[in-house]
Parts: C-alpha cells; sequence; structure tokens
C-alpha cells in the first residue's frame, strides 16, 4: 500500500506527467499545431477563459466520485476497468426514474430516489462481472469491460427508442429530458450540494479505508490474496465489496451527470470518462484526497478538450491520446522515488528473481505497481509454504 | 440456402480480423505478458494501413506500414512493460487511448476529416460478389480471410514444435527456471510482444483495407478486447484460438444476423451486443471447466508457491 510511500509515488505520477506532456508537444508540434499555442488554450480553455473554471469543476465533479471508488477495487487489487458502464448504468437508471415517478413526489425526493436507485444501478452492473470473476474465475478486467460495451449499447437504445424525445429529430439520439424539479444543478453543473455529496463520499471512502476492518482487510487483500487468506479475511466477501462500491459511486456519478449538468441522455456521451476516471485514481497515488486533487486537473484538460476543436481546431479527442501515454507511463519506475524492495529481508532469492522479470503479470499487481512489498506483516516470506 | 451462405460468409468475415489478433496475442500471453493493449494496436493498424494504401497506392505497403507501426509500439510497450515495470493492465489499457486519440488526431492531421477515411487501393477478393449460390460463402472476402489457415498452421508450428516457442512458454510459466537455462527472458517477451503487434495489425488491416475500405473513429469498437479473449478462452494453445475466434465470429455474425432478418422483434441494439454477451459467457464456460486456465495470475503465483 503506498500511503506511506506516498511522497515517492507523487514525485513518479509527477515525472509521468511531465514525460506525457513532452511527447504529446512533440505530437502536436509535428502535427501543425504549435505546442505552446496549444496549451495555452488548454489554460484557457480549463482555467482562464470565461466559465472555465467552472467548466473545470463541473467536469471534476464526475471524474472525483468515479475515481473515489476505483481507488477502492485498486487498492484491493481487482481491477474493475468497467466504471464507464456502470458510469452509464446509473445515468439510466436515474433518467428512467426521474421520469415516471409522479411529480407529486415532489422534486427533491424524486432526485434523491433517482440518485440512489442509479448508484444501486451501478454497483449491480460492477457486482455481476464481479460475481463472475470471484465465484466462476471470469476474468474482473475482460468481464467489466464487455459489460461496459453493453451499457454503450443500452444507451443507444434508450436514447432512440422508448426514451426519445418526441421534439428530437429522425436522426437525434437523445431521451426526453430530466423534469426541471428534479435537476440537482442547473446546466453548469455545479452546485453546492453536488461538492458536499462529493466530500462526503470521499471522506465515507476514507473513513472505510482508514478507520475499519473492512478497509484495512482491502489493504490486506490488494496486497497479497494468498497472504489475507491464511490470515483469516474472506477474500470473497472483501472482493464483492469493492466492486459494489466501485459501481455504487460510479452510478452515482452517472446519475449525477443526467440529473445535473446533462438533463438527458444523449447516443455516446461523455465516451471516456472511463478511463479518465481510471487514471484520476492512478495519479492520484490511490488515496481519496490523491483523487480529488487529480479529479480537478483531469477535469481542466476535459473541459479544455471540449474547447480545443473551438479555439484551435485540434479534435477533442487528442486529449485522450495524452490520457494514454499517461496511463502507459504512471505505474512505471521512472527512477526517481525510493521503491520498496522485499529483497532485503531474509534474501529471499525468488523476490529478488521476481523483481528482475515477473513483475509484468497481472491481479499480483498491489495499488500502486508495486507487488509483494507487503509481505512484512507477519512473517516475512512466509507466503509459499501455505498456498 | 442462400441465407446460411450469407451467414457462414459473416461467419468468415466477423472471425478474420479476431483470430488474426488472438494468434499474435497467444505469443504475449504465452510469455506472460497480459497484452491488453491489444485493441489499441488493432486500430492503429486498421488506420496505418489505410494511411499506407493512400499513400502508396498499395493494399499491400499499408499492410506493410501498419505492421511497422504496430511492431514499433509493441516495443514501446515492452520498454514501459518490462524494462520499466509498470503495471501491464494498465499500461494496455492506456496503448488503447494511444490508439483510440493518436489516429483521430492523425486522421484530423492528415486527413482533415473525423468521419470516414475512405480507401482506394484494397486488399483484392479472389471471389468477387455473388448474392445466390454456394459462391456467396466466399464472396467479396479478402486475401487475409484465405490466408488464415496458414497463419494458424505457422503459429501452431511457431508455439509449439519451435525452439523459441519452447523459450516463450518456459518464459511465460517459469521465469527464474527460464532464466537459469539460459533463456533471455526480456529479449524472448520483446519478440513475443512484436509478433502480437504485428498480427495485431494484420488483423486491423483486415477490418480497414480488408472488408470495410474505410476507417473510421474507433472503429475497432471492442474487437481487440473479443480477441484477447478469444486467447483466454482457447486455453493459450494455437488451435484452442483457432476455435475461441471461430465461436466469436458467429457471435459477430449472429449479431449481424439478428439485425438484418429482425429475429424475434428485439430491437436492434440488443443484438449487436451479442459478441460481447458471447465472449462474457465464453468466459465463464472456460472459468467453469478449466479453472485453472487462462488466469494470468495463476501462472506468477505457482512460481512464488513452489
Amino acid at each position: 500500500m503506498n500511503w506511506h510511500h506516498g511522497v515517492s509515488s507523487a514525485g513518479r505520477v509527477l515525472v509521468a506527467l511531465v514525460i506525457a506532456l513532452v511527447l504529446v508537444s512533440i505530437a502536436f508540434q509535428t502535427g501543425g499545431y504549435s505546442a505552446t499555442g496549444t496549451w495555452s488554450a488548454v489554460l484557457t480553455g480549463a482555467v482562464t477563459g470565461p466559465g472555465s473554471l467552472e467548466a473545470t469543476l463541473r467536469y471534476a465533479l464526475p471524474l472525483a466520485f468515479i475515481a473515489i471508488g476505483v481507488t477502492v477495487s485498486f487498492r484491493g487489487g481487482f481491477f474493475n476497468a468497467g466504471a464507464q458502464g456502470q458510469f452509464y448504468a446509473g445515468g439510466i437508471v436515474a433518467l428512467y426514474l426521474s421520469l415516471v415517478l409522479p411529480a407529486s413526489m415532489g422534486g427533491t425526493l424524486v432526485a434523491f430516489v433517482a440518485l440512489i436507485a442509479g448508484a444501486l444501478a451501478g454497483a449491480l452492473w460492477s457486482i455481476i462481472p464481479g460475481i463472475l470473476r470471484i465465484f466462476f474465475n471470469v476474468d474482473e478486467v475482460i468481464g467489466t469491460l464487455m459489460f461496459s460495451f453493453i451499457a454503450i449499447y443500452l444507451v443507444t437504445y434508450v436514447s432512440t427508442g422508448p426514451l426519445k424525445s418526441p421534439t428530437a429529430g429522425g436522426q437525434v439520439a437523445v431521451t426526453r429530458s430530466v423534469p426541471a424539479a428534479v435537476r440537482v444543478t442547473p446546466s453548469s453543473g455545479l452546485s453546492v450540494g453536488m461538492v458536499v455529496a462529493v466530500l462526503l463520499v470521499g471522506i465515507v471512502v476514507w473513513w472505510l479505508l482508514h478507520r475499519t476492518r473492512f478497509g484495512f482487510e482491502i489493504g490486506l487483500v490488494g496486497r497479497n490474496p494468498i497472504m489475507a487468506e491464511v490470515q483469516g479475511v474472506e477474500i470473497r466477501r472483501i472482493g464483492l465489496a469493492t466492486f459494489a462500491v466501485t459501481g455504487f459511486t460510479a452510478g452515482l456519478a452517472g446519475a449525477v451527470e443526467v440529473l445535473g449538468p446533462v438533463g438527458n441522455i444523449l447516443s455516446g456521451y461523455d465516451p471516456n470518462i472511463g478511463l479518465t476516471a481510471i487514471l484520476v485514481a492512478l495519479v492520484g497515488v490511490l488515496a481519496v484526497s490523491g483523487a480529488l486533487v487529480a479529479a480537478v486537473l483531469f477535469g481542466g484538460l476535459t473541459a479544455a478538450s471540449l474547447y480545443l476543436p473551438l479555439a484551435i481546431g485540434l479534435p477533442s479527442t487528442s486529449l485522450v491520446f495524452m490520457t494514454g501515454l499517461i496511463s502507459m507511463l504512471v505505474t512505471a519506475r521512472l527512477g526517481w522515488g525510493k521503491w520498496p524492495q522485499r529483497a532485503r529481508q531474509g534474501g529471499d532469492r525468488r523476490s529478488k528473481a521476481l523483481h528482475d522479470w515477473g513483475e509484468s503479470t497481472p491481479l499480483q499487481a498491489g495499488n500502486d505497481g508495486t507487488k509483494l512489498e507487503p509481505v512484512t506483516l507477519d512473517r516475512p516470506g512466509s507466503v509459499g509454504s501455505h498456498a | 440456402m442462400n441465407e446460411i451462405y450469407t451467414f457462414i460468409n459473416s461467419v468468415l468475415l466477423g472471425t478474420t480480423p479476431i483470430m488474426w489478433a488472438a494468434l499474435g496475442c497467444l505469443f504475449a500471453h504465452r510469455a506472460g505478458i497480459y497484452q491488453l493493449g491489444l485493441e489499441g494496436l488493432m486500430l492503429i493498424g486498421a488506420f496505418a494501413s489505410i494511411g499506407g494504401a493512400l499513400a502508396f497506392g498499395s493494399a499491400w505497403a499499408g499492410i506493410a506500414l501498419a505492421i511497422a507501426v504496430c511492431v514499433l509500439m509493441s516495443v514501446l510497450f515492452w520498454l514501459v512493460v518490462v524494462i520499466l515495470k509498470a503495471n501491464a493492465i494498465i499500461a494496455g489499457l492506456g496503448l488503447v487511448g494511444v490508439g483510440v486519440g493518436g489516429t483521430s488526431f492523425l486522421q484530423n492531421v492528415i486527413f482533415h476529416t473525423s468521419g470516414a477515411v475512405v480507401a482506394k487501393a484494397t486488399i483484392p477478393s479472389p471471389v468477387p460478389g455473388t448474392a445466390t449460390g454456394p459462391a456467396a460463402i466466399l464472396a467479396s472476402l479478402s486475401l487475409l480471410v484465405y490466408l488464415m489457415p496458414i497463419a494458424a498452421i505457422a503459429v501452431w508450428l511457431i508455439a509449439r514444435r519451435s525452439t523459441f516457442g519452447l523459450r516463450v512458454a518456459a518464459t511465460g510459466q517459469y521465469p527464474f527456471a527460464a532464466n537459469a537455462a539460459g533463456v533471455k527472458v526480456r529479449v524472448v517477451q520483446l519478440l513475443a510482444l512484436c509478433i502480437t503487434g504485428a498480427m495485431a495489425a494484420i488483423g486491423g488491416s483486415e477490418l480497414s483495407v480488408g472488408s470495410l475500405h474505410a476507417f473510421s473513429y474507433d472503429m475497432t469498437a471492442g474487437v481487440g478486447y473479443v480477441a484477447f479473449t478469444a486467447v483466454l478462452f482457447g486455453k493459450e494453445a494455437p488451435w484452442g484460438v483457432v476455435v475461441a475466434s471461430l465461436v466469436f465470429g458467429v457471435a459477430t455474425a449472429l449479431g449481424i444476423f439478428g439485425e438484418i432478418h429482425a429475429v424475434f422483434g428485439l430491437p436492434l441494439e440488443f443484438l449487436q451486443m451479442t459478441p460481447y454477451v458471447v465472449t462474457i459467457l465464453a468466459l465463464w464456460f472456460a472459468g467453469w471447466r478449466w479453472p485453472h486456465a487462462g488466469n494470468a495470475s495463476a501462472g506468477a503465483f505457482a512460481e512464488l508457491q513452489e
């Protein structure tokens, strides 16, 4: 776990960000867009332009929700890569409820019910691949990704089918709008209530992770599932719970997005939010506070990416390229920061060898890409003899 | 009968990109590297082959360019994952992002469009398009479809009947033993990743210059993930991967068949979900039938547990 290596992790993340920045600048420059011009446009779109700061926070909001949940999964060593689908599931259910629940219930109550139901829908969308992973050994990366693809088609179905707006033209795939009374934010996407909600979710998850047995056990499972099992942790229960938490926050983000700034569902909306949110969690060194900071950073990039086509004619997907580069580098050991090594503890040759070659395999990957470091728990080097 | 011919035709059409990429990914997987970036590589291959075909006027030159670019990307991936020890899953998802964003950026820079880029030179089809009769099975299939069995046999020979294949397997299953036996683990992993890149490029090319004759934003739409799953479902064995790819090809064709014939009156979108649902079911089946196959982490732990 990296909270006690937080500083070195932050250094490594910083190096990754800088390298990605340089590479992307070179790409822009070669592609005929001036790098300085691009970055000043990014700055305008994210911070200095009129309404830019608001837009940054508006895009940071859903990213923060999702990333906080993803942090929980990744700390537990479960690669829940399906935030996109969980986000959509939450959005669809929230929209549906906002349309069918009677207005006599009152806008606030309807919004509350829709938000919770959306979050639960996200949890369900996450827990099905979770069950498949834990009880049927279905690779969770593929499982969650496939559920995302299914959700993408559900969004298309919803926006062209039963909930399609009667006023939208034939080719425009958009649903009816959420009733004004149910909207949780104005179209700007910012409201005190939602900022408080993010902070509240952050505090609850932080408390879960750092102050409860559940959080401690997540850490154990993430560091070394075999060891955790030996120590009496119910890995299956912990695993399912992490899937549920991740899905819950992603679903909540989806519900907030639909009931808040967007107000309807357009086919293929926010297509990259899942990958970006995973990256936010990683750039935030898998800490809740880090996720909040990183969410603002990537919220700014998202806001800027929507401004770039208008300002300098750069397609908004170009920043996906940068997101991808950062993802490739963020867990790499870039030679800055001290890495916990297990080799010194009892001269375990196998861990030395593992350090040298065996580390590109997944799942045993710890929360920050460091593997097996945690065996310091009880009896160093005793993993092998048990399993 | 004509429906059946057309159906088999679309099975072959759906299988080809999956099988090329999956047969390549087999090597990465056997070398112990979880190449989830396959989706990104296929997309880059699809784009590079269109670009090459337009620049050099020949689809084969396009494929050569695609292979070159994808091998280069694989070297980068190797650098990040094997040398810099990044997490392969995260780096793989990153490679997908690089593919989606990079191709979209280049599409804008080179072709000044965010719509479809249409190929003028395409891979030749030995049998011209016929709507009826048994010839419809092979109608309008690119040469890459016919080369598929040869590729499968070649992959089987290399993976299962060559020293190199043995080294790849040793690297994936027992890296420490392999190292002790004098296998250069990192070099083997590099070669395995390059083979994966090259074959993913061919799979991507089949999508663009092979069958659709155009490139559009994010056109792979999960085919790479499906191909990756075919490796898991095929138990990392060449013929297993061939069968798994065919299963996913049938699933793709079923989706298309359902769209055309409006089966069960289901909405279009639900039929389009077929390949993804089948992928999950296939992994479920694999997990139930062969609990220890295809789980990339299992090998690593096995090594630890000895």
